[in-house]
């Protein structure tokens, strides 16, 4: 079982590397496989797109998922839908288990279930499973029907995702009330070694290297850490004690560094100019998490609100109000503990670690004792996180993040919001943004007419096609739009839309399957941001645009 | 009753509605389409082409089906592993799609089974390859069948698809390609702290490469270019007394255990050492003693053959090495390399795909992993790290796939290749530079071909009866006479120098004169490769020779305006 998804655990931190890795494993890790491996994925409509976004998460090992749909397999699915058969097709087996039996071929180790109910029906039997993290992918056409289901997500906290194509186009959407990223695996290694403010364990160490009476080849292996805490503090003691800060500060202390060395070549030296702006470098936490500090959701209030709700961002919520905690008696952010490779011997490289690994050690420790401290006042066991989930928060601290989404009932009721969204991807020039608006109208579309426009009911492929009366309509119905965006650009949409009637071309479906999948991914895991809101993607251009719908 | 009929065509009507043509079903219909490399990406392509309705499908892989396939090469199961992926491939989705004729070849695209003729009948070529030198091949051959070629590529959560016509846009050649190196490994720790077996392994291969190889200054142990096998080699070339035989044994012998010595064991006591002195809380190494080393050196030939290794190799299953017996195969492989050494005089590169240099790195690995106390691998795994075979995601094969087909429906609608765009798909922000809401898919516009591009610019095609014309006849008929070249020399791709003019102007060099002279272009094996023409004033060429049947000898440059 491990050899199968070897390759897309990620390498653990080296430091805390305790466990086997592998070469090629930075996707997401042992975290992210067992999350994965606790997910449940229902798939509300087993279209084309549909059962290609289960195919994508089904390989790599996701727990369990349900293919929901009350329909018959049809001769038409045939050509588009890879995980259907002749016999089901001869047989008019329902889909749901057609698709099911397809599927789960392809990873005996998932749990596969099939549902032949309508969703409406499922909507109204749906019972949480124990244990398992559920997310919603809804892939209907009917827009009441992506309302409800969405409707129904948000209510229970459930993540949603949202995947159809049609035509040349294909679309994604992610609705969330609230999702936290853990990591979003962006590095700021300036931040990470605290070199404006060197703790005493730190400065303790730099002591052993005596720059000025070492000899040339010791000399030429003082890792750049240690030469920056050494010139921050050369720097403030000639300056009565005062960090250094304008550009002026700077570049006293790089004719500092430069005076040090001992050949123009000195490549330790040269990496303590390259990194001579961590001693000055910014002031932590940064915006973003200064306003996770400053949420509501971080006040022992809230987080007791929480406990109550069984609120699925709880334990990030307990983890952020502790760091906050620390942040507020220490004024700084725990140590990360790492330390980038430098130049530098083994000896001082393994010592410098030891220094970092050690302090952070002692910090994480710090945290730990406030998430114990919170859990007990909002009425938790004190051991309900354990230290190691506090470590690795810590670790990350400088990468976490916190999305909110709107809901699909904002977005179609509340006009501002689209022209908002939209209007950010116009100024931009992204034209397929007009996709958006156009597959709107398609939608609605279908709702009052209950086909495509530009759909052929009869099945006769050799009849000429007579999109006017279905464009016509569309126009009319674009109508609603005239505020958000230029109605004669979004003309030519319009059109491309009436060509798509109901088809849906397996490579679109197929690579909006596999955008939709690396999205649930990203949502499960907890690791990098998710897309901001509506993903469009134009095969005419091989372009595609992202619609933000979401703070 | 479903009114859906039976026909076929129920897989056009989307084609045709969104293109809204007949015609485009209809050359979909009739394309022959060559997929090069089923793997990854190559599977999504496939069933795509598939399920848009092409016909003729022609698959060329090598590769059998491993178990870390499976997690992403969804038209394998469990049972398939160990067999061919281009049988099993054309197996499923023949059944799957009856309308679909695909037909396989088991065989790498750069042997000269595939001659230019058999590129030729092909509308368009997909390649989903996963090395850059087969990469290469396929851009090459396509550029002298002038037919248009889809790249892909895939590697994490980054993908790109590259649409080529040599000539009219820029091709995979045209921007020469960074080495893939392990910089993200710290030298230190591949040196004096290794914390996983890659660590191990990338070492391993260093080590190959400071014995054998080209010694760059980027490998971490190019300090130690005194044992490369040459310096050693010329150190013992004096004492020239003694029988040869005796001479080539007592040489290797002594030069395994000199190599041995001091990779295993004296690099390792200094390593200890070091970390005394540093209160690591580390056990102690496990250091390989002297005796085992003598052990070894008496009887390892006996003990294995190639044959049994390459069978271990091949088995995902078997167990690792213990350290007495990659001592051995590290012994046994070290003296297979020297003599290869000998016999070439050149430098040796390492080949994932070559048994001994895999045993070597091993057993080289196992060895040192060993000694750190890390888990070590075996062979079957080693190739996958050593190949540096960069995985792949299966959402992003899956975008890839999606886009190349639909690529190549748009090509046969009528699009020209230089109106298509390059795709780039980054499924995760990319690092710098970057703007929140970046676009997941981006479109490039296909640039014009480099200025320097040999492949887009100085390619000789060369049509002739191979089994008659003298490879003479092809130098001074061809080459001078016809194109007006002053070659001075040509030479195939694996080194053979076919012909080589003398720095004196005295026509050529003996050696091989006689030889070209008589024999045919077929005798020498010449024909359907890729051949490198250096003319006399420094310019290069490619040529490749196109064997036809009772066929004058013509030579033309492709792309001359």
């Amino acid at each position: 079982m491990a050899e199968r998804y070897d390759r897309q655990i990620r390498q653990v931190d080296v430091i805390s590397s305790e466990f086997e890795t592998t070469f090629f494993d930075r996707f997401w890790g042992e975290h992210g496989q067992s999350a994965l491996k606790n997910c449940s994925v229902y798939l509300l409509e087993a279209s084309a797109t549909g059962t290609e976004t289960l195919k994508n998460l089904i390989l790599p090992g996701v727990g369990s998922f349900t293919v929901i749909d009350d329909k018959e397999t049809k001769w038409r699915d045939l050509g588009r839908n890879f995980f259907v058969d002749q016999d089901a097709a001869t047989s008019h087996l329902p889909r749901a288990e057609t698709t099911r039996q397809w599927l789960q071929e392809l990873n005996d180790e998932v749990l596969g279930h099939s549902l032949n109910i309508s969703i409406d029906s499922f909507l109204e039997e749906y019972k949480p499973e124990d244990g398992l993290f559920p997310v919603f992918v809804c892939c209907s056409l009917d827009e009441q029907i992506l309302w409800k289901t969405s409707e129904f997500c948000w209510r229970h906290q459930i993540p949603f995702i949202y995947a159809v194509s049609c035509g040349f186009f294909g679309f994604v959407r992610i609705a969330i009330p609230e999702h936290c990223v853990w990591d979003t695996r962006e590095e700021l290694v300036s931040q990470e070694l605290r070199l404006s403010e060197p703790f005493e364990e730190l400065e303790q160490y730099c002591n052993n290297f005596p720059l000025e009476s070492m000899d040339d080849t010791n000399h030429s292996l003082v890792p750049y850490a240690v030469i920056l805490v050494k010139a921050l503090k050369a720097f403030k003691d000639s300056h009565q004690g005062r960090r250094p800060e304008s550009r002026e500060d700077q570049e006293t202390i790089r004719a500092l560094l430069k005076s040090w060395m001992r050949t123009a070549t000195e490549e330790n030296f040269v990496e303590a100019l390259k990194h001579c702006h961590f001693i000055k470098s910014s002031i932590e936490p940064n915006e973003s998490l200064q306003r996770i500090f400053n949420d509501s959701n971080a006040e022992v209030e809230s987080i007791r609100q929480k406990v109550y709700s069984k609120d699925r961002n709880l334990e990030f919520w307990i983890l952020v109000a502790a760091v906050k905690q620390f942040f507020i008696e220490e004024h700084k952010l725990p140590l990360k503990g790492s330390v980038p490779d430098m130049i530098s011997d083994t000896e001082s490289f393994v010592g410098l670690q030891r220094v970092y690994k050690k302090r952070a050690e002692k910090e994480h420790w710090n945290v730990y004792r406030h998430v114990e401290n919170i859990c007990k006042q909002v009425g938790l066991e004190t051991n309900f996180l354990s230290p190691c989930q506090v470590f690795e928060f810590c670790r990350n601290i400088r990468s976490i993040a916190v999305m909110r989404y709107y809901s699909i009932q904002e977005e179609m009721t509340n006009g501002s919001i689209l022209k908002d969204a939209l209007g950010s991807c116009l100024a931009r020039n992204e034209q397929d943004a007009y996709l958006y608006v156009a597959f709107r109208c398609y939608l609605k579309f279908y709702q009052q007419q209950g086909r495509f426009p530009g759909q052929v009911m009869d099945g006769n492929l050799t009849s000429p096609l007579d999109y006017e009366q279905d464009y016509l309509q569309l126009v009319q119905l674009a109508e609603e739009y005239s505020e958000t965006c230029d109605i004669e650009k979004l003309q030519v949409y319009l059109k491309e839309m009436c060509r798509c009637g109901d088809s849906e071309l397996h490579s679109i479906a197929a690579l909006t399957g596999g955008i939709a999948a690396q999205e649930v991914v990203k949502i499960i895991t907890k690791q990098f941001q998710p897309l901001r809101g509506w993903f469009i993607f134009n095969g005419a251009r091989s372009t595609s645009v992202t619609i933000p719908l979401c703070t | 009753m479903d009114n859906e009929c039976q026909d076929k065509n129920n897989i056009y009507e989307g084609i045709q509605k969104c293109f809204g043509s007949l015609q485009v079903v209809e050359t979909v219909r009739q394309s022959k389409i060559l997929l090069v490399g089923v793997g990854g990406v190559g599977s999504e392509v496939l069933k795509n082409l598939a399920f848009s309705g092409f016909v003729n499908i022609h698959l060329v892989d090598l590769d059998t089906i491993s178990v870390s396939n499976l997690n992403r090469q969804f038209l394998f199961r469990s049972e398939d592993v160990g067999k061919w992926k281009a049988i099993v491939a054309k197996e499923r989705i023949e059944k799957l799609c009856p309308w679909s004729q695909v037909s396989a070849s088991v065989d790498n695209i750069r042997s000269r089974k595939f001659p230019l003729e058999f590129f030729k009948q092909f509308v368009a070529v997909i390649c989903a390859l996963d090395n850059h030198k087969a990469r290469l091949y396929v851009n090459e051959v396509c550029a002298f069948a002038q037919i248009p070629m889809f790249e892909t590529g895939s590697t994490g959560y980054q993908g790109q698809v590259i649409p080529i016509l040599a000539g009219s846009t820029e091709c995979y050649s045209c921007e020469p390609k960074p080495q893939q190196q392990n910089e993200q490994i710290p030298v230190c720790t591949i040196r004096h702290r290794p914390e996983t077996v890659e660590h191990c392994i990338v070492w391993a291969m260093y080590l190959f490469d400071v014995l054998f190889g080209n010694l760059e200054d980027s490998n971490p142990l190019s300090d130690e270019k005194d044992y490369k096998i040459s310096y050693l080699a010329s150190d013992s070339v004096s004492n020239s007394e003694t029988k040869k035989t005796d001479l080539d044994e007592d040489w290797e012998n002594m030069t395994c255990k000199r190599i041995f010595h001091k990779f295993f064991i004296e690099d390792l006591q200094s390593i200890q050492e070091l970390k005394k002195d540093t209160f690591l809380s580390l056990s102690t190494l496990k250091i390989p003693s002297k005796e085992q080393l003598n052990n070894c050196l008496l009887n390892v030939q006996q003990k294995y053959s190639i044959e049994e290794l390459k069978k271990e190799e091949q088995n995902p299953h078997q167990s690792v090495w213990t350290s007495e017996k990659a001592c051995e195969v590290f012994i046994f492989c070290l003296k297979q390399l020297l003599r290869k050494w000998k016999e070439s005089q050149s430098i040796l590169m390492f080949d994932e795909n070559d048994t001994i240099s895999l045993a070597f790195v091993t057993a080289a690995s196992t060895l040192r992993a060993e000694a750190f106390g890390i888990v070590p691998k075996n062979s079957f795994d080693v190739r996958g790290a050593a190949g540096r075979i960069i995985p792949a995601l299966s959402t992003t094969n899956a975008v890839i796939g999606g886009v190349v087909v639909f690529q190549l429906l748009r090509f046969l609608s009528g699009s020209p290749v230089k109106d298509l765009y390059n795709a780039r798909l980054s499924q995760v922000p990319r690092p710098r530079p970057r703007h929140q809401d970046e676009a997941i898919i981006s479109p490039e516009v296909i640039r014009s071909p480099v200025e320097e591009c040999i492949i887009c610019h100085r390619l000789i095609l060369v049509s002739c009866d191979a089994t008659k014309v003298t490879v003479m006849q092809f130098i001074e008929d061809g080459l001078k006479g016809q194109l007006k070249l002053d070659p001075f020399s040509v030479a195939t791709d694996s080194g053979f120098i076919i012909y080589e003019a003398e720095q004196d102007d005295q026509a050529i060099s003996t050696a091989s004169s006689s030889k070209i002279d008589t024999q045919t272009i077929a005798q020498l094996q010449l024909e359907e490769q890729p051949l490198s023409v250096l003319d006399d004033s420094g310019v290069n060429y490619r040529a490749w020779i196109k064997h036809q049947c009772d066929v004058a000898l013509t030579t033309e440059l492709i792309f001359r305006e």
